[in-house]
């Protein structure tokens, strides 16, 4: 059994046969341990961080040691994003919200599950949360801004070598919006990348779930 | 340059690194196209042995003539072909042949451009389908929400509306006996109008507040044991006033005769009663509804059949949901709004019934529910007997 600081024990039980399952593309068995745990009742929070997030970099960590391929790694993703969609209806109440964040990855980015979920977060914790997906044009993000009036944006960045595509939807945003909280997270930060967002003001960048969460619970800047 | 003895073992070592590694189908064919032998990678991709095959046996033939034949002919050229594969799924590949001494070599490929260009497309596709469901589950929880939220407002406003309709019914209703002598035959008219009108007003607020009670989940049921005489008299006698003043004789069948039900009586009732008011508003003067019953397989079946215009099949599929715009046009020229049948769907599927429509053309409609076996109470004798029907 693995475990890992501060996770839910019952999803620690599963982890190792979830993980084995999603490298082998056991789609079935995959939904077999996310409704278990469902129907168990652990929280969505703990499906999103001790399960679909954790096994996700890990499948980055061996893809990185070259000890998956990418169509395996391509299939993880799928697979989760499919297990996503599976809990996703617990997610959203449906009422009104009072406080509303457009989430987008940027051009050129074909990784999206982890914009998702920080979106999926945002709305557990109250907010009406938007999601452009992979690969988002600026007109389009600037398109939903202008319709939504959003108090806050999200951008998702997981592959470093596109820190260039991040930076011009910065400038964008900042442009048509100056006053606009911004944060930005993904994987691509553990590779650096702070610095280059010195120089705009009002974003932040967010490095752990915990600290979005303080965000999205009004603990946390911005 | 490598020495001759060399450039064997280079060749050697390629040749068998096709055979045994490499992912590319290769097959020694004779010039009369028998396959001589197959590499590991074309036996694992077809799932069969095909040494001794004719090589047009892996190739998926359409109008085009033996396709084997045509890329043997063509040496050194590469052309598109289909295989057939184990997994079932048809396989295209880039094929060359080339001559080998006596012999040909054909060689199969995927094109990885090809393949990387497709990988990269389902997963754009995905990542869209995976958005628009995130999208839509979004949408799916802020009406149920909403619905919510109407349901409530419906139940608040139309309680609060149920009492000065009810007080206006009455005191029309007292007025039109107390006062009939002294006013005017005008003001009488006037008088019958507010009345009739308040009557209808009464119906809707009632139809809107059982809604409302059904959505919001509260539609409970008071069972009890009623005969199926019992359950039809009251709806018979509440639909005799407009039958008569239109010349609608209303026959009853009901059988087996006596059967005594389970079921919440007063709601079943007001089901019965719907289904008997829509028959005769629905049926010309003087033509006859028909209300009866019988067994229908461990359960039982009412029904109602009219002598109207009956309905499309279209209308048919609509007919028992909520505010689908099934109501129509009332004989007086009002507009129904149609949510009888919906109601009385709900309480005949709390019983764990079905409601059943047909309108078999130019032969009106017959509209009725069936109630399944847990429904029925044992008879008066069986009960005596200790046994049940």
């Amino acid at each position: 059994m693995s475990e890992q600081p501060g996770s839910d024990p019952r999803v620690d039980s599963v982890y190792d046969r979830y993980l084995a399952s999603l490298l082998e593309g056991e789609r079935t068995e995959c939904t077999s341990v996310v409704e278990g745990l469902r129907a168990g009742e652990v929280p969505l929070r703990s499906l999103y961080v001790d399960l679909f997030q954790r096994a996700l970099y890990q499948v980055g960590d061996l893809w990185e040691q070259n000890r998956v391929s990418v169509a395996t790694e391509h299939l993880a993703t799928a697979i989760t994003e499919r297990m996503v969609a599976l809990v996703e209806p617990g997610v959203f109440g449906g009422e009104a919200r009072r406080r509303v964040i457009v989430v987008a990855c940027v051009a050129d980015e074909y990784h999206q599950l982890g914009g998702r979920m920080a979106a999926d977060l945002f709305e557990l914790h109250g907010w009406r949360a938007y999601f452009l997906g992979a690969n988002t044009p600026h007109s389009s993000l600037l398109d939903l801004i202008e319709k939504t009036k959003p108090d806050l944006v999200g951008l998702s960045l997981s592959i470093y070598f596109n820190l260039p595509s991040l930076l011009a939807a910065l400038d964008a945003v900042r442009a048509a919006h100056p006053d606009l909280p911004i944060i930005v997270g993904g994987q691509a930060f553990r590779w650096g990348g702070e610095e280059s967002l010195r120089r705009y003001e009002g974003v932040t960048l967010v490095k752990t779930v915990d600290d979005l969460e303080r965000i999205a619970t009004g603990h946390g800047s911005p | 340059m490598e020495a001759p003895d060399s450039n064997i073992a280079i060749a050697a070592a390629g040749w068998h690194f096709l055979c045994e590694r490499a992912e590319i189908l290769v097959l020694r064919v004779s010039r009369e196209g028998a396959i001589l032998h197959a590499n590991r990678h074309a036996v694992e991709l077809t799932g069969i042995p095909l040494e001794g095959e004719p090589l047009e046996h892996i190739f998926l033939g359409f109008a085009d003539g033996p396709v084997g034949r045509r890329l043997l002919d063509r040496t050194g050229e590469t052309h598109l072909a289909n295989i057939r594969t184990a997994n079932g799924l048809p396989e295209t590949l880039y094929f060359t042949a080339l001559p080998a001494g006596d012999e040909m070599v054909l060689f199969g490929q995927t094109d990885a451009q090809e393949q990387v260009r497709l990988r990269k497309e389902v997963l754009a596709l995905n990542h869209e389908m995976g958005n628009l469901s995130r999208e839509l589950t979004q949408k799916n929880a802020e009406l149920a929400w909403l619905n919510a939220q109407k349901t409530q407002f419906l139940g608040m406003a139309t309680h609060d509306l149920r009492k000065p309709a009810g007080l206006i019914l009455s005191y029309a209703e007292m007025l039109e006996e107390e006062a009939s002598g002294t006013l005017r035959e005008d003001h009488l008219h006037l008088l019958d109008t507010i009345r009739a009108s308040a009557e209808r007003m009464k119906r809707v607020i009632e139809d809107f507040l059982d809604v409302a009670m059904i959505e919001s989940g509260k539609l409970n049921l008071d069972m009890g044991v009623a005969a199926i005489e019992e359950l039809v008299k009251s709806p018979l006698l509440l639909v005799s006033k407009s039958a008569s003043r239109r010349g609608v004789v209303v026959t009853t069948d009901l059988a087996p005769a006596g059967q005594r039900l389970r079921v919440d009586g007063q709601k079943l009732e007001q089901v019965i009663t719907n289904l008997l008011s829509n028959a005769v508003e629905q049926s010309p003067d003087g033509a006859t509804v028909q209300v009866g019953s019988r067994r229908h397989g461990d359960g039982i079946r009412f029904f109602v059949t009219d002598a109207g215009k009956g309905f499309s099949e279209e209308v048919r599929g609509r007919l028992f949901t909520a505010f689908a715009g099934t109501g129509g046009q009332k004989r007086d020229g009002e507009r129904s709004i149609g949510l009888g049948l919906a109601i009385s769907r709900r309480i005949v599927e709390a019983h764990g019934g079905t409601m059943m429509a047909e309108s078999p053309p130019g032969k009106g409609a017959t509209v009725g529910f069936i109630l399944p076996a847990q429904c029925l109470a044992p008879m008066r004798s069986d009960e005596q007997n200790g046994g049940v029907r």
